[in-house]
C-alpha cells in the first residue's frame, strides 16, 4: 500500500491553469497526473487527499495520457471527486471507485418561457407544489411501486420507458446525454439487493447535497449560444440534481466487493482498495460494466419522473396555458463511457471514467450546479476539452466545510430566515439537513467555473440565480 | 465494552468505533451507524435477518458485513441496533440483527466504505477502526 502524500515541490505549472505531477514521482505510476487549477485553488488540495489519490489513479492498467482532476477536486474514495481517466479499451480495467456510489448522479435543466416577473409571485405556491410532488428525504417512496417487470424495464430502457408509460414526452430523450438510455444494459447484473432497495424510489430526490431548484436566467455570458440553448436574461428554469438513489448505491457496494476479491486472480495490485479494478473484459469486469449501465438508466429514468412531477406542479400553479416546460439538457457526472480520442497521435478507443466530472463535448450544454444561495451555470463543451480533459469539465462546487461545522455556524432556521431575506424560497424537510447544506459549507462555485472557461475545457453561457429551493 | 463517536470528515461522515473484543467492536459499529442513520429510540426489536459472509480479512469484514446491515436497512425501512448472535472469525460472521421500523432516515448513508477502515490493537485490550460512511 503506497500512500505517500505529494509535496508541493512535485507540482509543476505546464500552462496557466494546468499543472502536473511527472511520472516519475512515484515508481508505481503509469502516466502524469494533471490537474486545472488557478494558482489560489493550489493550496487547498493540500489539505486533503486528493492528490494523493490521483497518484493512485495513474497506477490503473491500461490509463492512458494523464489522470485528470478538474479545478472542483477534492477527496473521494479510491477516486478523487472531480477525477477523469481514460483507460485503454477493451484491454485496460474498470473501476467502480472511478464511477462512485452514486452512479449516474447528474442534473437536468427545464426551461419555461415564463420570466421571473411573472413567476415571482407564485413562487411560495410554487415552493409548496414542487415539495409536494417530488418526494424528498430518506425513506420517503416515489409515486410508483414497480413489480420486477416493470424494474427490468427501466434498468433497460432509462427515461424512454417512463415517457412510454407517459410520465413525459416524446422529444425528452432527444435533449439527454446518450439519449437518456446505455444499451449496454443488463438487469440480470443488477443483485435482487439493489432491486429491493431502489423499486419505490423511482421519481424521488433523496437528501444530502441533492436538490430541485427554480432559478432564474440572471446574466448571459455567450449571445449566440444562449440563443440555440433557447435561455434569456430573466427566463425562469428549472434545475434537478439527483441519481440513481439506492439502485446505484447497491450496484457500487456490491461490485467494489466483488472486485477486491477478484483483483488477485488478475495479479492486479493497487494503492488503495477503493480502486479495486478488473479487466473490463473479465466476467467481473463486464458484469459491472452491464450493471452500471443498468443503474445509469434508472438515473436517467428517475430525472424523467421528477421532471413529470415538476411539471404537474406547474400545472397546478399555473393552470394547462403555459407551454410545457422543456428539457434543455440532462447530463450524468459519475459514469464510465467507451468514447475516441487521439492519444500519443493515435485514435483511440477508451473507457472514460468520469467520477464528479462532466462530459463536455463541442456545443453541448454543461449543468453545474451550485449550492442553495449561490449561483448555478449553464455551460457550452467545446473542442478544446476533446483533447486537454477527455472531454470533461468540472461539475459543482464540492463541500470545503464539514457538516458539524456548518451547523455550528448557522442553525436551519436561521439559514432558512436568511434565505428568504434574500428572496429564495425554501422547502426542506430537515431543518438540521438545510443547515449540513448551507451555501458557504461549498467552494467557490464562481472561482471553478472561470477556471474551466479560462482553462479552456468549457464556455460560460449562462449564471442561473435560485428564487426556490427544494431539499430533502 | 465499546464505545463509538462521530468524527469530523469535510464531504461525507467519520465513526470511530473503539471496543474490548471483536464482537464488541461489530457491535459498536452497528449501533453507530445506526445513530448516523436516525438519533431517536431505536429499544424496541420488531424485525430479525440473518447475516452470513465470508471476507479476505477481519477489516474487509466488518465493512462487508455493515453494508449488508446498510443494505438491509434500507430494504425493510428498519434500524438495525443489536446483534443478537454472533459467530466470528477472522473473515467470517454469521450472525442474527434485530430492528425496529422507522418512518424515515435522518441521513442518506449511500455507502460504506473500505476507505481508512483498518482494525488496530491501540493498547492490549483495546481494539479500534475508523468507519468512512458516503453521504
Amino acid at each position: 500500500m503506497k500512500q505517500d502524500s505529494v509535496p508541493k515541490e512535485a507540482l509543476q505549472q505546464l500552462a496557466p491553469y494546468l499543472w502536473e505531477i511527472p511520472a516519475s514521482f512515484r515508481s508505481d505510476m503509469r502516466v502524469p497526473a494533471r490537474l486545472f487549477a488557478t494558482k489560489e485553488m493550489i493550496d487547498s488540495l493540500f489539505n486533503d487527499r486528493t492528490l494523493e489519490q490521483l497518484v493512485n489513479v495513474t497506477t490503473l492498467p491500461g490509463i492512458q495520457g494523464a489522470a485528470l482532476a478538474m479545478p472542483d477536486a477534492h477527496e473521494g474514495y479510491g477516486f478523487p471527486i472531480g477525477g477523469v481517466a481514460g483507460i485503454a479499451w477493451p484491454d485496460g480495467v474498470i473501476s467502480p471507485g472511478g464511477i462512485g456510489y452514486d452512479i449516474n448522479c447528474g442534473v437536468r435543466l427545464l426551461k419555461t418561457e415564463q420570466t421571473y416577473k411573472e413567476v415571482e409571485p407564485h413562487l411560495e405556491k410554487l415552493a409548496r407544489a414542487l415539495y409536494a410532488w417530488i418526494p424528498s428525504g430518506v425513506g420517503r417512496g416515489g409515486k410508483l411501486n414497480l413489480n420486477p417487470q416493470d424494474l427490468d424495464n427501466v434498468l433497460k430502457k432509462g427515461a424512454a420507458w417512463l415517457i412510454q408509460q407517459g410520465f413525459g414526452m416524446a422529444e425528452d430523450t432527444e435533449h439527454c446525454e446518450s439519449n437518456g438510455c446505455l444499451e449496454d444494459a443488463d438487469p440480470d447484473m443488477v443483485s435482487q439487493h439493489a432491486k429491493e432497495r431502489s423499486a419505490q424510489q423511482l421519481g424521488t430526490m433523496g437528501a444530502g447535497n441533492h436538490f430541485v431548484e427554480v432559478d432564474v436566467v440572471q446574466k448571459i455570458f455567450d449571445d449566440d449560444m444562449a440563443e440555440r440553448y433557447g435561455l434569456f436574461e430573466g427566463q425562469i428554469v428549472v434545475l434537478i440534481h439527483t441519481g440513481s438513489r439506492g439502485m446505484g448505491h447497491q450496484v457500487a457496494t456490491d461490485y467494489i466487493r466483488l472486485m477486491e476479491k477478484a483483483m488477485p486472480r488478475y495479479g492486479i495490485q493497487l494503492p488503495d482498495r477503493e480502486l479495486a479494478s478488473v479487466p473490463f473484459s473479465s466476467v467481473e469486469g463486464q458484469n459491472y460494466f452491464h450493471a452500471m449501465n443498468a443503474a445509469a438508466n434508472f438515473a436517467w429514468a428517475n430525472r424523467q419522473m421528477i421532471t413529470w412531477e415538476i411539471r404537474q406542479a406547474w400545472k397546478e400553479e399555473f393552470g394547462k396555458t403555459h407551454k410545457e416546460l422543456q428539457i434543455l439538457y440532462d447530463v450524468a457526472h459519475n459514469i464510465a463511457k467507451i468514447e475516441e480520442y487521439e492519444v500519443d497521435g493515435q485514435k483511440k478507443k477508451l473507457l472514460v471514467h468520469r467520477k464528479g466530472a462532466t462530459r463536455a463535448f463541442h456545443d453541448q450544454p454543461v449543468l453545474i450546479p451550485g449550492s442553495m444561495g449561490t449561483a448555478s451555470y449553464v455551460l457550452a463543451g467545446n473542442e478544446e476539452s476533446l483533447k486537454k480533459s477527455f472531454g470533461s469539465t468540472c461539475h459543482g462546487a464540492g463541500r470545503a466545510m464539514s457538516r458539524t461545522a456548518a451547523k455550528k455556524k448557522i442553525g436551519g432556521r436561521e439559514l432558512l430566515d436568511d434565505l428568504t431575506k434574500s428572496g429564495i424560497h425554501v422547502r426542506a424537510g430537515s431543518m438540521l439537513g438545510l443547515a449540513e447544506e448551507a451555501p458557504f459549507a461549498y467552494k467557490d462555485v464562481e472561482l471553478v467555473v472561470d477556471c474551466v472557461h479560462e482553462a479552456g475545457i468549457a464556455t460560460k453561457v449562462a449564471r442561473l440565480k435560485p428564487c426556490a429551493v427544494i431539499k430533502g | 465494552m465499546y464505545s463509538y463517536a462521530l468524527l469530523d470528515h469535510t464531504a461525507d461522515v467519520r465513526l470511530q468505533v473503539t471496543a474490548t473484543t471483536l464482537e464488541e467492536l461489530f457491535q459498536g459499529a452497528v449501533l453507530g451507524m445506526a445513530t448516523l442513520l436516525h438519533s431517536e429510540n431505536k429499544e424496541n426489536i420488531t424485525i430479525s435477518c440473518d447475516i452470513s459472509i465470508e471476507s479476505s480479512s477481519i477489516t474487509s469484514l466488518l465493512i462487508d458485513f455493515l453494508s449488508e446491515v446498510l443494505t438491509l436497512s434500507h430494504i425493510h425501512g428498519a434500524l438495525f441496533t443489536k446483534i443478537t448472535q454472533m459467530t466470528l472469525t477472522e473473515n467470517s460472521i454469521a450472525a442474527t440483527i434485530g430492528a425496529t421500523k422507522v418512518e424515515y432516515f435522518e441521513k442518506d448513508v449511500k455507502a460504506v466504505t473500505y476507505h481508512e477502515a483498518d482494525i488496530v490493537k491501540i493498547d492490549p485490550n483495546t481494539l479500534q477502526t475508523i468507519i468512512v460512511f458516503d453521504i
